[in-house]
């Protein structure tokens, strides 16, 4: 008994050596992210975002309406950043690991994760003699590739996260189309594989892509089976794995779909007609078949290449290389014509090259037209970005395939010879296959070098970075502030190049954990926020005097003046010249400085985050009076409610100028509870007249008010079915900002009550939780049942 | 010569002219696509030859050369390929498959 549990681990390793090999061979290699990091800076910048407040981000994230940044608006494209990428860097920050052991354990997995996930397809569709050769060099090679170092230059985490997985979910789905029984198996494992790419589904397309060299496998397979059983059996599996896939990832999906529903994002897609056509002028067949074409590679800034070590590729060997790389991998269609899987590879290369290819000549006017025509395809705006995984995926299998055939055919096993022209035949193939294999990955040289990583150049920013203290205790301070109130960020920049080397997007919102308005590149925010607040940063350019009061409105209590930026980078104002217009404003005051991060105060500002008005103001206008009426004696902060009539409908209006034309509306009490940023529980006492109730949040028509007579307040199921204050009594205020015209006697309520504002997407996102939730324990459930199933029916033989 | 042999000439010449142009080139087709269809190899060695021949054009300096061949192995490549599906389809798997 004894020697039998020794010896069981020695046989499981004897029959397991070449995997095991092969395994560790693609382990050691995916440590080469650490020959990338540098002391212990962060590698930060450019496209890649690292959570610098790791729980507070998961905090923030945790509810669709974000108050963090413009006044507010629609976080639910930040959802799925909560599972699994939000969680567990938040869990490993609750470890006690610093950021930077954080960044290295994520960039090793998700370097590492491509290897396995690739070695896992390869090998389970080579053939047996054929899987540990196939499997290797098809992981090495979609390891180290023009797309993942070009994706891990410009910081595309979540794309490279997708390109993970996306074997995995490939080899799953084939397993289960060629088992003639029930594949529930496979169906959950899909699902759970796509819940582990969850959070690149902030970008919907990055996400929608891992999926697919399935449906493109489906039409193959049906294609090649066009038998009756065949079709049903593929249906049913299909259908049965995107229930799944649906199911577990019905917690991001629902609230996603209701802001694409609710956003005007659709009527961008003619505006970024220009932008494909530049993103795809170097994508033609020669750059993709060289294994290149990334706009990114070609193009820099301020006379510097944004690939510092891009110039090197034109030298002729690599010029010819990338070519001759193709080439082998297709070579394989000679050796094995006739292999379905070979064939589907190819079929996926050509695919991605054509998509990839965008609207680059020949026959560029069909992406075009699926552009613009074709429901929901506007999201693959970057044609290179979200098709080229799908050519390098191919690409690694074909290529794993003919270094197998070549490998085999030299190695000549069972050929006829002496000893010694085995041995010979024997190494020859290993240096072969071993030179494919430093080829292909020499072609990256930089992954190796660390190139891949920029330093500071003289005018374009590295990627190496470390935040300086004084931003730590000016984030402190006003952490540590009292109340609710807002902070704005100057100068107004999106994308954000500070003097002590980070370059990207601001990192502001990740340190300062008070509300603020400040730049977010890609998004100008909603709507009338947008507006305003571009007045607001134009009127400070101006040294207009009516800046204060304006900003007060915006409960905006405190002016954030950072004087690291780069300000002529992106194009701006110089810190000297901003310091002389705010100590020249009226209403505005210097109060702390930390290092090069100025802080002054907003005199006019009032806690006026949610409250009852009962002087209402019409302005027959819009944003260019706005200004001078706030900054009129009618108009008290914190009391005054101002509409703009270019901003509400002809009937809101008229009861707009019913109630100001009143003169005695009576002040009504209340206090308020804010219980997160998507519910305030509010209570009324002695509201005996019509008022207006103000929430100082970006206007949103899925705000809701209920109001409840006896004092209660309304749960997010309520929400659902309990009527809420009409939407034509619900306004834009302030020119940014939610009121609801209340009357309590037109509502049946006496003088005291309870209103509960509440953002509605919040309640799809708990049910979301829910029916993903049960999801994940039926299929943990159905898995562990199966595998005791199976154990069971093996005992029994 | 009188008008009318002349005219005879040169309706002659134009109609051999006529055969040249398109029929020589779709009986070429004709018989290519039968070799090809034969073996679809054929079409993904020429893809590849010309990819050989990019490498080299490119190396030359020849871009306008390159992005050409490029694009033709582009197509024969979708060719053959298309070709062995067909072939897949009506025969099966290989014995080695």
């Amino acid at each position: 008994m004894c020697y039998e549990m020794k010896s069981r681990p020695r046989d499981w390793f004897r029959a397991h050596k070449k995997t095991v090999l092969c395994l560790g061979v693609i382990l050691g290699l995916g440590l080469v992210p650490l020959l990338w990091f540098k002391g212990g800076l962060l590698i930060v910048g450019f496209d890649f975002v690292f959570p610098l407040n790791p729980s507070d981000n998961l905090v923030r994230h945790s509810f669709v309406w974000d108050d963090r940044v413009f006044a507010g608006w629609d976080g639910a494209q930040f959802i799925p950043y909560v599972f699994p990428y939000g969680s567990l860097v938040a869990l490993l920050q609750w470890v006690g690991l610093s950021l930077a052991s954080i960044e290295k354990i994520l960039f090793v997995s998700v370097f590492v994760l491509p290897g396995l996930s690739m070695y896992y397809l390869a090998s389970s569709l080579a053939g047996n003699d054929r899987r540990h050769v196939t499997g290797l060099v098809s992981a090495l090679v979609y390891m180290f590739n023009p797309y993942t170092m070009i994706q891990w230059h410009d910081g595309h985490q979540g794309p490279l996260v997708a390109y993970a997985i996306m074997p995995l979910l490939l080899g799953l789905y084939i397993g289960g189309l060629s088992k003639e029984r029930s594949a529930t198996k496979d169906g959950i494992l899909i699902g759970l594989a796509s819940v582990v790419i969850a959070s690149v589904a902030s970008n919907p397309a990055a996400w929608i892509v891992a999926f697919v060299p399935l449906a493109i496998y489906f039409v193959y397979y049906l294609g090649l089976n066009r038998k009756w059983g065949a079709l049903r059996q593929s249906l049913c599996f299909s259908l049965s794995s995107l229930l799944w896939v649906g199911l577990l990832n019905f917690w991001w999906m629902l609230p996603l779909t209701n802001q694409f529903v609710h956003s005007a994002v659709r009527s961008s897609v003619a505006q970024d007609a220009f932008d494909l056509v530049s993103a795809s002028s170097f994508s033609s067949f020669l750059e993709l078949f060289r294994l290149l074409g990334y706009w990114g590679w070609y193009q820099g800034y301020g006379g510097e290449p944004y690939f510092s070590f891009a110039h090197k590729y034109s030298s002729g060997f690599l010029l010819a290389l990338g070519l001759l790389i193709s080439a082998l991998a297709f070579a394989c269609l000679l050796f094995r014509p006739r292999s379905k899987h070979v064939l589907f590879f190819a079929l996926l290369v050509l695919t991605g090259l054509f998509l990839a290819k965008g609207t680059h000549s020949p026959l560029g006017g069909i992406y075009e037209w699926l552009y613009r025509d074709f429901p929901g395809f506007w999201v693959f705006r970057s044609s290179w970005n979200r098709f080229f995984l799908l050519v390098a995926l191919g690409l690694a299998f074909l290529l794993g395939t003919t270094s197998c055939e070549i490998y085999h055919r030299l190695k000549g096993s069972g050929l006829v010879g002496g000893g010694a022209i085995h041995l010979r035949r024997g190494i020859l193939a290993k240096g072969l296959l071993l030179s494919v294999v430093i080829l292909v990955a020499g072609y990256s040289w930089p992954l190796f070098t660390g190139e891949v990583i920029e330093e500071e150049r003289e005018t374009l920013a590295g990627q190496y970075a470390s935040v300086p203290d004084y931003w730590s205790e000016g984030a402190e301070w006003i952490n540590q502030q009292d109340g609710e109130f807002r902070v704005l960020v100057l100068p107004d920049q999106g994308y954000v190049k500070y003097e002590w080397g980070y370059a990207g997007t601001d990192i502001t919102p990740d340190l300062i954990t008070k509300p603020q308005i400040v730049g977010i590149p890609g998004s100008k925010g909603p709507g009338d926020t947008a507006v305003l607040t571009q007045s607001v940063y134009d009127s400070i350019h101006e040294n207009s005097e009516r800046v204060a009061k304006a900003l007060a409105v915006m409960d905006v209590k405190y002016i954030l003046q950072r004087n690291d930026v780069d300000w002529a980078f992106y194009g701006g104002d110089s810190p000297e010249y901003m310091e002389s217009v705010l100590s020249s404003q009226d209403g505005i005051h210097s109060e702390r400085t930390f290092g090069e991060l100025d802080f002054y105060r907003i005199e006019y500002w009032l806690p006026l985050g949610l409250y009852a008005s009962s002087n209402a103001i019409l302005l027959d206008g819009g944003f260019d009076d706005m200004f001078e009426a706030v900054n009129s004696d009618s108009f008290i902060v914190g009391e005054s409610a101002l509409f703009l009539s270019e901003q509400i409908s002809p009937n809101q209006a008229q009861l707009a100028r019913e109630y100001s034309a009143t003169s005695s509306n009576p002040p009504v009490a209340m206090s308020f509870t804010k219980v997160n940023p998507t519910r305030y529980e509010i209570k009324v006492t002695g509201a005996s007249e019509p008022f207006f109730l103000v929430l100082s949040e970006s206007y949103h028509s899925q705000w809701k008010a209920f109001v409840n007579s006896k004092g209660g307040s309304t749960n997010w199921m309520e929400a659902f079915i309990q009527k809420s204050i009409p939407g034509d009594r619900h306004s834009v205020v302030n020119g940014y900002a939610n009121a609801w015209y209340v009357d309590p006697a037109e509502m049946g309520v006496g003088e005291e009550f309870s209103v509960t504002l509440y953002y509605q997407p919040q309640s799809l996102l708990y049910l979301g939780w829910i029916v993903s939730g049960m999801a994940f324990v039926g299929s943990i459930g159905l898995l562990v049942w199966g595998l005791r199933r199976a154990r069971g029916l093996e005992a029994r033989c | 010569m009188s008008v009318r042999d002349k005219l005879e000439s040169m309706v002659v010449f134009a109609l051999a002219g006529l055969a040249m142009l398109v029929l020589v080139p779709l009986i070429l087709l004709v018989v290519g696509i039968a070799f090809l269809w034969r073996e679809p190899r054929i079409s993904v060695g020429v893809a590849l030859s010309s990819l050989v021949v990019t490498a080299i054009a490119l190396a030359a300096g020849a871009e306008g050369v390159a992005e050409a061949m490029a694009v033709y192995s582009y197509f024969f490549l979708a060719l053959g390929l298309f070709l062995m599906l067909i072939r897949y389809v009506r025969e099966g798997p290989g014995e080695t498959d």
